[in-house]
């Protein structure tokens, strides 16, 4: 996996949108149809920001997870991992709709953007390559609330950032650092009542199984989808 | 985010999405492929005060991405701004008289029909005589400059228009930020009120008064947080609670409507414990200045004409005490009442502002537009003005007032200071009505150096000089050979001089360039110039027609032309540091400057074929324009910036640091503060009832000699602007509140003149009283009279004030009373610093 995360501070986001902005910019995606309500991901939006009650607010975008369900899930291989991120091969994607359905962050849209003729799978790809560039949503966060690096000191960083907080008596959690969640994206935000995201025992046995099959025997992958089915009958 | 940002905002992707061709990439996007062969334009961001600097790149044709200077953050604002570049276009369009549609012309057509209106106007109207003095001024022609003209643009336009004899022009910022600009320009002078947020890091304390930068101007946020990881306390004072002041140490959470009641107290505070800066009060301002006690308005004069001062600053009439006599009631107990907040927080607040001596220690504030446009707003500029003076928090690059509201400085981008009475450099127009007319050279020399002051004005000669020279000739003796072209003045022109004419239809044509249609500051203007007879206007905004259109537009012709905006102009501007900093254009699109130097040309070749009349200042002015105008006008303002022309513009001791006009802020960066600059004369503290003009100190010598002439002159008070006015007697500066208490004076207006004020709106709120019942309400209270104030035989305003005053004066056969006139335009309120004397009339 990738060394590189982003990381999301929810203390020090002014909720302005310009990661939204800039998102919308740099990958020459189209104006929103219903703009006042961009509380949920669609195909042109991939990054927003999550605004709450009490005037707070973060940054959210595709986890980019490190055992991706959606990766696991697409029957075409169209969702791979590059430089350690969840990207799609729009070559590949027959847009069957399953990662929408299996992503718990409902990061994923399929659908069609004007001038396209066919529907495809949409998501943020962090659009990074080259080494020392950044993603355009992190260069123009004004606070730094958004940022990207090294993914080691990033937790580092986070896991000193929640003590500080925290002995200030403000609750903040960590999301995308524990066992089951290594994720891309690691979000220092607010501790409230949320449901709570877990893999069932099957799932976790399924993803045990496909990582134990598939990412160790790279001659296999070829024929992933027939295996992932066959374990899933298996299992069930 | 309001709804017209929001229709540029969506605009700009249709756009973006329409004009991409293929818009859509799957795979990542590789940076350098993206912007491969692209042309990076250096550019600034037009959307706010913040004034960032920005990288446009374009390839093809198209504008594809925008960046921060030094990968900077922006806002979604700035984010927008290819979108907006690539739908904006820059279009003659034209409307005829008594027409409904807009015909589209170029650019050639436009500057014919402008010329030829000019010429008719001022063939009609120049006069270069008037009362036996030669005046050579154009009266019926208006021009406002908006914030998006860059430098070079409000050079020439101006240099065009005093050459043509217009003496109405004017920036945006006399009519939209009249509050601000007026309460700080007596204090910092108008060319340097504002000192921009970037400079702001090393202070001490930062006030933030009612600004939510996190909303507004979120790419500030980062100097807020940078000041503050410096170790800068910075207190938010704001009713609501917002993302900025959850970045802030304090929050003090006062009433709205309170912040002058807080600054009353916090200078009131510093008074009583001796906290202010008294070197700098002594050097630098005019408190140990020893007032008149019975005419209130004037300083003491010794034998010589200077005043009278006293070092200690606490004698009984000095300035210093009369400030804090005034501010005597202003108590912390009242203040903690008053502002609803606890003691212990204002406490901190004082602490931490008391401490900032403007020598180790240094305040600087900002505030938005809430702050002061309220009926109380222009207190709290003066008050939050007066409170970095008694400091010495003025003008460092540490300490300063940054108002976030019209551009990076008040006159928008361009550092030019076109008051409706001023050259650029604030060089004053000669004025024919004072006592010595400036009617030659010596006199106006004469007038304006001040004789025991260090500042520019000491070398005012020198400084005319450069201005003549660039304006006009290149003579050995400038000032005799040009004198006579610079058109002359009678007494004082001022924003309610020109709303008055603009309102009743005085001026024939109006030259409105760079202006946005779409803001409400404008729609009175707009109104009153679409019923001239011919306008001009530049706008930013795509849909200035159907703006236009909106209003009744039958009478006047009117040329459009929607500029492309200040991302995509030349220019020049100044950084944080005022430096001159150069900003490419595009070039390929035509700009105000074409269309005024085309003018310009245009215009001569009409005078050049009559005989004209002579001494015109058209046919000696230098406005002939050479290809690369541009570059040649920036090497002229550089090159006064740089001390070249004008050796005492330098303010620092090595000469850089000074630019464009802001040479008078005395900007210079080296440690030794006091010591390295120079204090112009209108920076000066002026005390609001000691004010002090020494070309004009005539007037207020006249009401003791000849208290026939100090009667309340109707034509000084600018009527046009009041919808109420209150009036102090017992040194009582909140009579807002006292006028609950039946013991404050209310200026009622009356007569049609003045009947589409907001009076309403404003009596409610002071009153909370539906206004039908106002008169009602007054003439129950005893001890109250009114002042009818009549225009010839026109009643114009009622004043109802209260009678037992005992400084009356006799003046033959009739009392009169001295009456403080605070003048309100509307929402936008502003004060007017003098003492008038009027007569009551009784049993009303």
């Amino acid at each position: 996996m990738g060394e590189k995360a982003f990381f999301i501070n929810e203390k020090l986001c002014i909720a302005c949108g310009s990661c939204r902005t800039a998102c919308k910019l740099w990958n020459n995606l189209p104006k929103e149809a219903e703009p006042d309500q961009p509380h949920k991901f669609t195909i042109s939006l991939w990054s927003r920001v999550n605004y709450f009650e009490d005037g707070s607010a973060y940054h959210e975008k595709c986890r980019h997870c490190y055992d991706a369900k959606c990766v696991a899930s697409c029957p075409e291989n169209a969702l791979f991992y590059q430089d350690g991120f969840v990207v799609i091969n729009k070559d590949k994607c027959i847009a069957c709709g399953k990662c929408e359905t299996v992503c718990p962050f409902a990061c994923v849209m399929v659908g069609n953007l004007p001038g396209e003729s066919k529907k495809k799978a949409h998501k943020c790809h962090a659009c990074v390559i080259e080494a020392d560039s950044k993603p355009h949503c992190v260069l123009n966060c004004p606070t730094g609330a958004l940022i990207f690096g090294n993914r080691r000191r990033i937790i580092s960083k986070a896991l000193k950032l929640r003590s500080e907080y925290s002995s200030k008596g403000e609750e903040y959690v960590i999301e995308g650092i524990s066992g089951d969640f290594q994720m891309g994206v690691i979000t220092l935000k607010k501790k409230r009542d949320e449901k709570k995201l877990s893999l069932s025992s099957s799932a976790s046995n399924e993803k045990f199984i496909y990582s134990l099959v598939l990412r160790s025997v790279p001659v296999l992958r070829p024929v992933r989808r027939h295996i992932y089915d066959f374990i899933s009958k298996m299992l069930s | 985010m309001n709804r017209r940002d929001f229709l540029k905002l969506s605009a700009a992707f249709g756009a973006a999405f329409a004009a991409g061709g293929v818009p859509y990439v799957f795979n990542r996007i590789s940076p350098s492929k993206k912007l491969r062969f692209a042309e990076k334009i250096p550019s600034l961001c037009l959307y706010c005060s913040a004034q960032c600097r920005v990288n446009n790149y374009r390839k093809n044709g198209q504008f594809i991405s925008i960046k921060g200077e030094n990968s900077s953050a922006l806002c979604p604002r700035g984010l927008s701004i290819p979108g907006l570049l690539n739908s904006a276009k820059s279009v003659f369009r034209i409307k005829r008289k008594n027409s409904t549609t807009w015909d589209n012309i170029d650019i050639n057509k436009a500057v014919e029909f402008s010329a030829v209106k000019i010429k008719e106007i001022r063939d009609r109207d120049f006069q270069s005589t008037e009362n036996g003095f030669i005046v050579n001024n154009l009266k019926t022609i208006a021009s406002v400059m908006g914030s998006s003209l860059s430098n070079e643009e409000a050079y020439y336009i101006t240099k065009f228009m005093r050459t043509l004899g217009i003496l109405y022009h004017g920036s945006e910022t006399l009519l939209s930020h009249d509050s601000a600009s007026e309460c700080l320009k007596d204090a910092f002078g108008l060319s340097a009120s504002h000192t921009d947020i970037e400079s702001m890091n090393d202070s001490c304390v930062m006030l933030i008064f009612g600004a939510d930068i996190a909303m507004n101007n979120p790419s500030l946020v980062p100097q807020i947080l940078k000041a503050k990881k410096k170790g800068t306390f910075i207190i938010c004072v704001d009713p609501v609670s917002t993302h900025t002041s959850s970045l802030a140490d304090i929050h003090v959470r006062i009433v709205p409507g309170t912040d002058y009641f807080l600054l009353g107290a916090l200078i009131n505070y510093l008074l009583k414990n001796s906290f202010e800066n008294k070197e700098f009060l002594l050097n630098h301002t005019d408190a140990s200045f020893l007032t008149d006690s019975v005419m209130g308005g004037a300083y003491r004069m010794d034998e010589r004409g200077y005043p009278e001062s006293d070092d200690s600053m606490r004698r009984e009439n000095s300035v210093l005490s009369l400030l804090s006599k005034e501010l005597a009631s202003y108590t912390p107990e009242a203040a903690v009442s008053a502002c609803g907040i606890d003691a212990g927080v204002f406490l901190a607040v004082s602490e931490k502002v008391s401490m900032c001596n403007g020598k180790t220690k240094f305040l600087s504030s900002v505030f938005g537009g809430s702050f002061c446009d309220n009926s109380r707003g222009f207190s709290s500029a003066w008050l939050l003005s007066v409170l970095h003076i008694l400091g010495g928090n003025v003008s460092l690059p540490n300490a300063g007032i940054a108002w976030l509201k019209s551009g990076g400085n008040e006159q928008g981008v361009f550092d030019f200071a076109p008051g409706w009475a001023e050259y650029p450099g604030m060089i004053p127009l000669p004025d024919l009505s004072s006592r010595n007319p400036e009617s030659d050279a010596k006199t106006y020399e004469r007038n304006n150096t001040s004789q025991y002051d260090t500042s520019i004005r000491a070398d005012f000669s020198n400084s005319v000089s450069a201005l003549m020279r660039a304006f006009y000739t290149s003579g050995n003796d400038i000032m005799r050979d040009s004198f006579e072209y610079l058109p002359k003045r009678f007494g004082r022109i001022s924003t309610d001089d020109f709303n008055l004419k603009s309102g009743s239809g005085f001026f024939s044509a109006y030259f409105l360039s760079g202006i946005d249609v779409s803001s409400s500051v404008f729609n009175d203007l707009m109104k009153n110039a679409l019923k001239s007879d011919f306008v001009f206007i530049s706008s930013d905004s795509p849909d200035s027609d159907k703006i236009i259109d909106s209003f009744e537009t039958s009478g006047a012709d009117i040329i459009l032309f929607t500029a492309k905006n200040r991302s995509a102009k030349k220019g020049s501007f100044t950084d944080s540091f005022r430096r001159i900093k150069s900003i490419r254009g595009f070039g390929d699109e035509p700009s105000e400057s074409d269309f005024f130097t085309a003018l310009a040309d245009r215009t001569i070749k009409l005078y050049e074929s009559k005989d004209g009349r002579f001494p015109d200042p058209l046919m000696k002015s230098r406005l002939r324009i050479q290809s690369d105008f541009i570059e040649s006008m920036r090497s002229e303002i550089s090159g006064i910036s740089e001390g070249k022309n004008i050796k005492s513009f330098a303010g620092g001791s090595d000469k850089k640091l000074i630019c464009a006009n802001r040479f008078y802020a005395g900007y210079a960066e080296s440690s030794d503060f006091h010591k390295d600059f120079f204090w112009p004369q209108n920076r000066r503290a002026v005390f609001f009832s000691s004010e002090y003009i020494p070309s004009d100190s005539v007037r207020y010598k006249n009401y003791e000699k000849n208290n026939s002439k100090a009667v309340f002159d109707l034509k000084t008070v600018p009527f046009a602007s009041i919808v109420s006015s209150f009036l102090k007697f017992n040194n009582n500066l909140d009579s807002f509140y006292s006028v609950k208490n039946n013991s404050g004076i209310i200026v009622i207006p009356a007569g049609d003149k003045i009947s589409s004020m907001p009076t309403e709106a404003l009596c409610s709120e002071m009153f909370g009283l539906p206004v039908a019942e106002i008169p009602a309400y007054f003439s129950d209270i005893p001890n109250y009279s009114r002042i009818i104030l009549k225009s010839g035989d026109k009643q114009i305003a009622c004043l109802v004030l209260k009678k037992n005053n005992s400084k009356e004066i006799k003046a033959g056969d009739r009392t009169l009373y001295p009456v403080k006139v605070y003048a309100y335009g509307g929402f936008n309120p502003r004060p007017d610093y003098r003492i008038f004397y009027a007569e009551i009339v009784k049993g009303v």
